[in-house]
């Protein structure tokens, strides 16, 4: 019980009126302990952790929910089994983190994994190491509570550990919101200020295309 | 021209740094490149290699005026699409002016040109490829310097 009271305090900034309140710590007023709930809602637990074999289910679940946001539901080739596959082996195509909330706190169809973010290693000619940030995404009931914000965090936490000086990544020009937000953590535009396009080969022009190869 | 295209060792990177720089300079961006011969040997040629490098090579008959024989690269790396899966990323791509006008089961490649090379884009048109850009509205975010220290210092500590 003192814990959360120390937490109380610190948490709405109270700790510095508590000498002149004269209150010992353990006794505040109610409207203290409403503050507090509050504000335990908003700031809500959750922990970020390596992904495991195991979580393929749920990040499967939560990239078709990405994708349908992302209008391009019918284009989602990739399944549970396929991460669980390039994922998971000696040389992973990929790497990935979860953000996951304690029981009481799980969604209302009973999802405690809420959010996701997958990425890998990549290298810049001209800068060296770097890492790419594939997907990052949050169920909509769990936005606005910095596990986002987090998630991105981890990863350009991981990268500048295994030496990469740039994260990169790529969001779609209508995805305003998305947009903003990342902007307003300090990162560039790289298709708007250098002009780079992103270009892609697939399917039978990719076949065609190794075809032509010596 | 006899030609052959062959897999990256250590010794080139003398030879792949020096072709960064000429790239770099027809992308009119020379004073971004940060790296040295020496990261590139540390980077493609360990373990776990950051990336994997093709060469392309002619015969000491064709030898440059500078007396170069490894006329050509490719800098790549795989990645993962978590729409399509497997994918490769194509990073750098270039053949030295005088000597142009000449898979692990991925299911796409990937790579990015300026918008206003021209040339290269109607070539990568001709080959197959789509503007992912001007087509789908894909725009590239970049974290690095100091916004990337600050971001990493906002991490969870768990």
């Amino acid at each position: 019980m003192f814990n959360r009271w120390e937490d109380l305090c610190n948490v709405i900034s109270l700790r510095p009126l508590l000498p002149a309140v004269g209150l010992p710590t353990p006794v505040l007023p109610t409207w203290c302990l409403i503050l507090y709930f509050l504000d335990i809602f908003h700031n809500m637990d959750f922990s970020i952790r390596p992904a495991t074999l195991e979580d393929c289910k749920d990040i499967a679940r939560m990239l078709l929910e990405l994708a349908e946001y992302e209008k391009v539901l019918d284009q989602i080739k990739v399944t549970q089994k396929d991460l669980e596959q390039d994922g998971f082996i000696k040389n992973p195509f990929f790497h990935g983190i979860v953000a996951e909330v304690p029981e009481e706190h799980r969604s209302k169809e009973g999802h405690t994994k809420v959010g996701y973010a997958l990425y890998f290693y990549s290298y810049s000619s001209w800068k060296g190491r770097a890492v790419y940030m594939e997907d990052l995404y949050v169920m909509p009931e769990f936005r606005g509570k910095g596990i986002g914000k987090a998630l991105m965090s981890k990863v350009a936490q991981l990268g500048l550990a295994a030496g990469c000086s740039l994260l990169n990544f790529s969001v779609l020009d209508w995805n305003k919101p998305s947009l903003d937000f990342y902007l307003s953590q300090g990162c560039s535009d790289i298709t708007a200020d250098m002009g780079y396009h992103c270009m892609r080969c697939e399917g039978d022009e990719l076949e065609k295309l190794a075809q032509g190869g010596t | 021209m006899n030609f052959k295209i062959r897999a990256a060792r250590k010794e080139d990177c003398k030879d792949i740094s020096r072709m960064i720089m000429e790239l770099a300079v027809y992308e009119k961006m020379p004073e971004q490149v940060k790296i040295s011969n020496e990261d590139l040997e540390r980077d493609g040629f360990s373990p776990n290699p950051f990336f994997e490098c093709l060469i392309a090579e002619v015969s000491d008959e064709y030898m440059n005026k500078d007396g170069y024989t490894i006329v050509g690269y490719t800098v790549y790396f795989y990645t993962y699409s978590t729409w399509k899966g497997r994918s490769v990323y194509m990073e750098d791509l270039y053949v030295m002016p005088e000597f142009r006008a000449v898979a692990k089961r991925c299911v796409r490649l990937q790579f990015s040109v300026l918008e206003w090379n021209k040339p290269s884009l109607d070539f990568y048109f001709t080959k197959g490829a789509e503007d992912l850009t001007a087509k789908e509205g894909w725009h590239f975010l970049r974290f690095h310097g100091q916004a990337l220290d600050q971001l990493a210092r906002e991490a969870p500590n768990n």
